[in-house]
This record gives structure tokens, C-alpha cells and sequence, in this order.
């Protein structure tokens, strides 16, 4: 199966609710209703064989009117097809995709440390990559790059630890 | 370090013995690898079969607890900082601590908000490597002045 063909069966089922397009050789299938995007990616992996779920993203775009945007990638084994699947929100909340692909389990717990996305559903949202401690989401816009006075707030390990600089 | 605080003076039973014993150590200092990042590479480079740290008593060891040097090899980052502290406690004296690379000198590039700005914020520095990575002479050439240095050393007393 080409992204074509692909293309074709999505627009019988969802007729008018996605944008398909291919832009520098990557297969993009944006969801424009997101009331649509877990029928969407249930057709996905049971329908046109994306059992693979290579990675959850999800960019932060302060200027927009929908400030979140979440990329998922997706790899057919059987096709060699790869597509991204899309789908933007005013909030930061998205519902879950655990219940699809269970492996997506620990990227979304990724994004919800890095950016601040509430995955409705997830069985277990919470930090992954940084300290219980730490306070906001850097990988977001607004966060201050040199913010360093979470550093202070614990010591996790009763070393007596101060940091100054 | 000294267990005995200003009793023995400088003479030549106190100082032959101090060179002996400095001889040793300076010719068999064991490093604990903190190898955290790129800086890393360099470091097992400089173990490797061109700089070949071998040949001047330097056997990476992967325990704090037989060494006697601590080599802060990468970008400590705030997560990875109790870590480090920990194994410079780990370590019996006499103890040294070489950092290598910009990284651990001063958070080097990283001003950022996860990366801690020098290791010397959590434990004692003696020797710095600018650099980003250092080249492995850079790093021959901090040995070389900790081996100086162990020299200038009292043993037990002080
Ligand atoms: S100083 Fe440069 S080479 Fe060394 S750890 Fe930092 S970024 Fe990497």
C-alpha cells in the first residue's frame, strides 16, 4: 500500500476531516477535527497495518491561536510506509493513545515532563526524565533558559548540596 | 589528611620518607572514570593504545573505592550532581579530583537550567582542563601537574 492509496481510504471514512499532504518526501496526515484523531489512528494500526508507533511529539507554538501541536510518527513494517500523524489543540490537553499502542506509554510521559501535555487516560502520568522536584516544563517557549532555582529546592539525598551559581 | 598535627618537623628521616611514599603514589595513581559526556571519549582516548595512559601508572578503575584520583570527565547536570558527591565520599584518601573539559570546569556552553555551572560547586577542584573536548595532552599535562604536586605532599603529618 502507497501513501496514496492510504490517502484514498482515509478520505471514504473521514471525508473532509483530514489534510493529507506530502512535504519533503514525509507523508503528513494532519487531523483537522480532533473529535475524529482516535478513530483516525484506531483505523491506522487495524486497518492499514501501523503497528509500529516510533515516537510522540509534541511542539509548543506561543504565537498561534492552537499553541499545541502533537506529531506522531508512525512506521508500517509491512508497507515500509511512514507517516506523521497530526493534530493541534488551544490547550494542553490530548487524549491518550496507551489504549491504541501501549508503547507509547513512556513518550507521552516524556512530553508531558519536557512540555507540559496532559494525556487524558494515560495510566500513569508522571515525570520521567527530570526530578520529582522540578517545577514547570522546560522544553516550552516561555520557559527562561538560565532558570536555575529548582536547584535548591531539594536535597534528594541528604548531602547537604547548595548551589549558588 | 595528618594524623599527627605539627609534632614532627622537616628533617631527613620525615622527608625521605614522604618522597618514598609521594614516589608511589604519584606513580600509580588509579582514576575513577566520571566519564558524563563527549568529554568522555576523549578520556578513553587518552587510555588508549596512542597516549597510552597506562604507561605512567594510570589503570581506570570502575570503582571510587580503589582509586585515589576522580576524573569529572562531561557536563554534570543537576540530576547526576548528588551522584557525583557521592562517589568522591566513596573515595579513601588521599584523594585528588581532575575536571576535564569546559563542561565540568563552568557548565561551559550549557548556561542552561539542568546543567550544574563547575563540579567545584559540589566537591573540591585541583586541577582544571579547558577545552571542549581537551585534546588528550591537555589532559597528559593535568597529570603531569598532579604528579607535581603529590610530590609537594606531607604523608601523615602535617
Ligand atoms: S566540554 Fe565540550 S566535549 Fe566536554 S563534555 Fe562539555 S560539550 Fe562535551
Amino acid at each position: 500500500m502507497t501513501f496514496e492509496q492510504l490517502v484514498q481510504n482515509l478520505d471514504a471514512q473521514f471525508s473532509g476531516k483530514l489534510n493529507c499532504y506530502t512535504e519533503y518526501k514525509c507523508n503528513f496526515i494532519k487531523v483537522k477535527d480532533a473529535s475524529v484523531y482516535k478513530d483516525v489512528l484506531k483505523a491506522l494500526k487495524n486497518d492499514a497495518s501501523f503497528l509500529y508507533i516510533v515516537d510522540v511529539v509534541a511542539t509548543h507554538w506561543p504565537k498561534k491561536k492552537e499553541k499545541f501541536e502533537i506529531t506522531i510518527n508512525l512506521f508500517s513494517i509491512q508497507n515500509k510506509l511512514r507517516i506523521f500523524v497530526k493534530v493541534a489543540g488551544e490547550d494542553n490537553k490530548f487524549p491518550s493513545i496507551t489504549d491504541i499502542w501501549k508503547g507509547a506509554d513512556l513518550m507521552e510521559r516524556e512530553q508531558y515532563d519536557l512540555m507540559g501535555i496532559i494525556f487524558e487516560g494515560h495510566p500513569n502520568l508522571k515525570r520521567v526524565l527530570l526530578p520529582e522536584f522540578f517545577e514547570g516544563h522546560p522544553l516550552r517557549k516561555d520557559f527562561p533558559l538560565k532558570e536555575r532555582a529548582w536547584f535548591n529546592n531539594a536535597d534528594e539525598q541528604g548531602l547537604g548540596l547548595k548551589f549558588s551559581r | 589528611m595528618g594524623l599527627i598535627e605539627r609534632k614532627l618537623p622537616d628533617n631527613v628521616l620525615t622527608t625521605s620518607v614522604d618522597t618514598v611514599i609521594n614516589y608511589c603514589r604519584k606513580s600509580s595513581i588509579w582514576p575513577v572514570t566520571f566519564g558524563l559526556a563527549c568529554c568522555a571519549i576523549e578520556m578513553m582516548a587518552c587510555g588508549a593504545a596512542k597516549y597510552d595512559f597506562d604507561r605512567m601508572g594510570i589503570i581506570f578503575r570502575g570503582t571510587p573505592r580503589q582509586s585515589d584520583l576522580m576524573i569529572v570527565a562531561g557536563t554534570v547536570t543537576r540530576k547526576m550532581a548528588p551522584v557525583v558527591r557521592k562517589v568522591y565520599l566513596q573515595m579513601p584518601e588521599p584523594k585528588w579530583v581532575i575536571a576535564i573539559g569546559s563542561c565540568a570546569t563552568s557548565g561551559g556552553i550549557y548556561n542552561t537550567y539542568s546543567t550544574v555551572q563547575g563540579v567545584d560547586e559540589i566537591i573540591p577542584v585541583d586541577f582544571y582542563v579547558p577545552g571542549c573536548p581537551p585534546r588528550p595532552e591537555a589532559f597528559y599535562d593535568a597529570i603531569v601537574a598532579l604528579q607535581q604536586k603529590i610530590m609537594t605532599e606531607k604523608v601523615i603529618r602535617k
